[in-house]
């Protein structure tokens, strides 16, 4: 296939919402050829709203990049943004000159300029790419899904990819940093963000979003997805919101949770709704029981929360009034590492490891533009040196108020414990929330990546800029 | 999304059949809760003036109850059909209803300015009839099984002995209620403190 065609299926999958269809992918052992050219968009996702916003290839999410495992890619980026940019990979594994980190594994690519990422992307799953300069590109729109198809994967009769995101309002994001932003929370109601309030908290760092987009669209104006009775339907859904924890639901349906950030579950977790935090991937399944039409809702308290929905319905019933779900996550299953995982009751025993690094994380006070890594800030933080083989251990513990969406680059990590207890099952992932008010989580991964400088940090883009981020680096001494 | 949708939504309100079945009286201030945990502000706008979906301030006086009750069981699409019972709708219907006082403006009447506040607004109530000899305003915060209260407001007399004001604020966004309390009875207003700046 031609470059240009690949491209403009690739384009149509999000408009259309339906992942590109069996038949049009380039054969497996193929080179896939992608253009990438970043570039300013006005950005009107709701009636009255109109965003100063940034597009991949004038889309806005980016398009959806899908190949087989074991297919290279070569994608030429173009930034013609006005700002410096990157784009990251995120969730792959590949040489580290191609991470796309500005500043560590790359200079940032200048306005004007160009950058030629190439790799065989992997391992398969659900992954997203994004801008890596250290400002608030993605949030303004320099995202998209990339699917590395898995060929041991269960076939699905229609697959959609879901990518949530909101738009910060003009000034949310400076005054966020900033730590006096005012912006409220907007979780729903019977949420654990929610519980975490005290009385007398003052909301300093919150974004302020004016418009709630499922693949850039405002319900009703959202592509619908078009299902049959009888049909297995997967979501690839990502949460490219980056500062809130979203929950999806499908109104009169339980969800089938197979994949975590992209990564198998050892055994898939059935629930009434998803939790995704920021950065995260989940593959979640239904089987369309009867004809009908039905909200896909990302709950929220937001007085505008009904512009984050979509109408799934069966043939003919486009227009049909669709069920929807309360707002409420009171009495509601939703999905949490520790149900996916299992938790033993027994105290948790360190595993062996030749490296260990415990993290307090803290700040983010009203009116403070630092949070911290014990108590240091980027690029003053402990880094974490490995060698080649090492098992890692690393562990934190979350003193602030707000969860910590903390990922790793270039690494698969496992979560071997929350809140003191051991998981049963191993839970894989790129990215895992740590709970506000104490809690704590510990990772395990092989250094056995490509080595270089692998970042480490929370994807809160809030708390990335105010110095909440550390590297993994390859050049332990034994 | 623009306005042709909201007249669309409201089409099927104004020809309903006739001969509906008795309604049974709802509970406005369980209705105010319901409002806000599905969301309805986000369509029809702030004090439901009307956005994406029709205005519903003063709906009681277009609809009875029954044809209001039966636009919210069986919605016209893009309006979606929300997971309340009868006696839920009830209350949702009362709580609409009660929005501008009521059939014969009998009843209390709240307003907010600004409408979306973010930290804190101007609560303005009339009071039709009798004026009230004392008024309070007590915002909160329902979390989930439990709640968070804001200062408790007295209200004071304007010019008009009928319409009181006190200034709330919010110590942080989220969905609150106001429970004003006026000579030993209560209104409950809703108010979505809201994120956009």
């Amino acid at each position: 296939m031609r470059r240009s065609d690949f491209m403009r299926v690739a384009a149509a999958g999000i408009s259309t919402v339906t992942l590109m269809p069996r038949g049009v992918r380039a054969a497996a052992g193929d080179t896939v050829e992608y253009t990438l050219t970043a570039a300013p968009l006005r950005f009107r996702p709701a009636a009255g709203v109109e965003s100063k916003s940034l597009a991949y290839n004038g889309l806005l999410p980016g398009p959806v990049l899908r190949v087989r495992h074991g297919q290279r890619v070569r994608i030429h980026y173009r930034n013609r943004t006005g700002e410096p940019t990157t784009v990251h990979w995120h969730g792959m594994i590949l040489p580290n000159a191609m991470d796309g980190a500005a500043g560590i594994t790359q200079p940032a690519v200048p306005d004007g300029g160009s950058f030629l990422y190439e790799f065989t992307p992997g391992p398969p799953g659900t992954r997203w790419y994004h801008d890596h300069y250290n400002n608030d590109a993605t949030p303004r729109g320099l995202f998209g899904m990339f699917v590395v198809e898995d060929p041991v994967d269960e076939p699905a009769d229609a697959e959609f990819a879901i990518v949530l995101h909101d738009v910060p309002g003009a000034d949310s994001m400076p005054a966020a940093m900033n730590g006096t932003s005012g912006a409220p929370m907007v979780d729903p109601l019977g949420s654990p963000e929610m519980r975490q309030m005290r009385a007398g908290d003052r909301m300093g760092d919150e974004v302020g979003y004016v418009a709630h987009c499922i693949n850039g669209a405002t319900y009703p104006s959202v592509a619908p997805l078009a299902v049959k009775t009888g049909q297995r339907v997967r979501l690839r859904v990502l949460n490219a919101n980056q500062t809130q924890t979203k929950y999806l639901r499908l109104a009169g349906y339980r969800l089938r949770v197979t994949h975590a950030d992209g990564n198998p579950l050892a055994r898939p977790l059935e629930v009434d709704a998803l939790r995704i935090g920021v950065g995260e991937r989940y593959d979640a399944w239904f089987e369309v029981r009867e004809p009908g039409a039905w909200l896909l809702q990302s709950l929220s308290s937001d007085p505008l929360a009904f512009e984050q929905a979509a109408v799934v319905h069966t043939e003919g019933l486009a227009h049909a009034t669709p069920e929807a779900s309360s707002q409420s996550l009171d009495g509601v299953d939703y999905f949490t590492y520790e149900k996916a995982a299992g938790v033993t009751h027994a105290p948790f025993d360190e595993p062996a490891a030749q490296v260990r690094r415990h993290f307090v994380l803290a700040g983010g006070a009203y009116g403070s533009a630092r949070w911290t890594m014990n108590g240091k800030t980027w690029p003053d933080t402990e880094k974490i040196h490995v060698s080649r083989d090492d098992t890692v251990l690393v562990r934190f513990t979350n003193k602030t108020d707000m969860d910590h969406p903390m990922h790793l680059h270039g690494h698969t990590f496992e979560i071997v414990e929350i809140d003191g207890r051991a998981l049963r099952r191993p839970l894989a992932k790129d990215i895992a929330l740590v709970r506000a008010g104490g809690g704590t989580l510990t990772w395990r991964f092989r250094a056995n990546s490509p080595p270089g400088r692998w970042l480490l940090h929370c994807h809160n883009e809030i708390h990335m800029m105010d110095g909440m981020m550390t590297e993994v680096v390859y050049n332990r001494s034994s | 999304m623009n306005r042709t949708l909201a007249l669309f939504a409201l089409a099927p309100l104004l020809a309903l059949p006739l001969g509906l079945p008795a309604f049974a009286a709802g509970d406005p201030a369980a209705g105010a809760l319901l409002v806000q945990s599905n969301g309805c502000t986000g369509c029809h706008g702030a004090n439901f003036q009307g956005a994406t979906g029709p205005k519903l301030y003063g709906i009681e006086h277009q609809l009875s109850a029954a044809q209001i009750a039966d636009a919210i069981a069986n919605p016209q699409a893009p309006m979606p059909k929300f997971p309340l019972d009868a006696a839920q709708i009830a209350d949702v219907v009362a709580y609409l209803s009660s929005l501008d006082g009521g059939r014969g403006g009998a009843g209390p009447v709240a307003t907010l300015e600004p409408a979306k506040p973010s930290s804190h607004a101007t609560l303005t109530v009339r009071f039709p009839g009798t004026a009230p000899r004392s008024v309070t305003a007590q915002p909160a915060m329902q979390m989930g099984g439990s709640s968070m209260s804001a200062a408790k407001v007295t209200l004071r007399p304007t010019s008009d002995p009928h319409v009181w004001q006190g200034k709330v604020s919010f110590s942080m966004g989220g969905p609150w209620t106001i429970d004003v309390t006026y000579d030993g009875k209560h209104l409950t207003v809703p108010v979505n403190v809201a994120g956009s700046m």
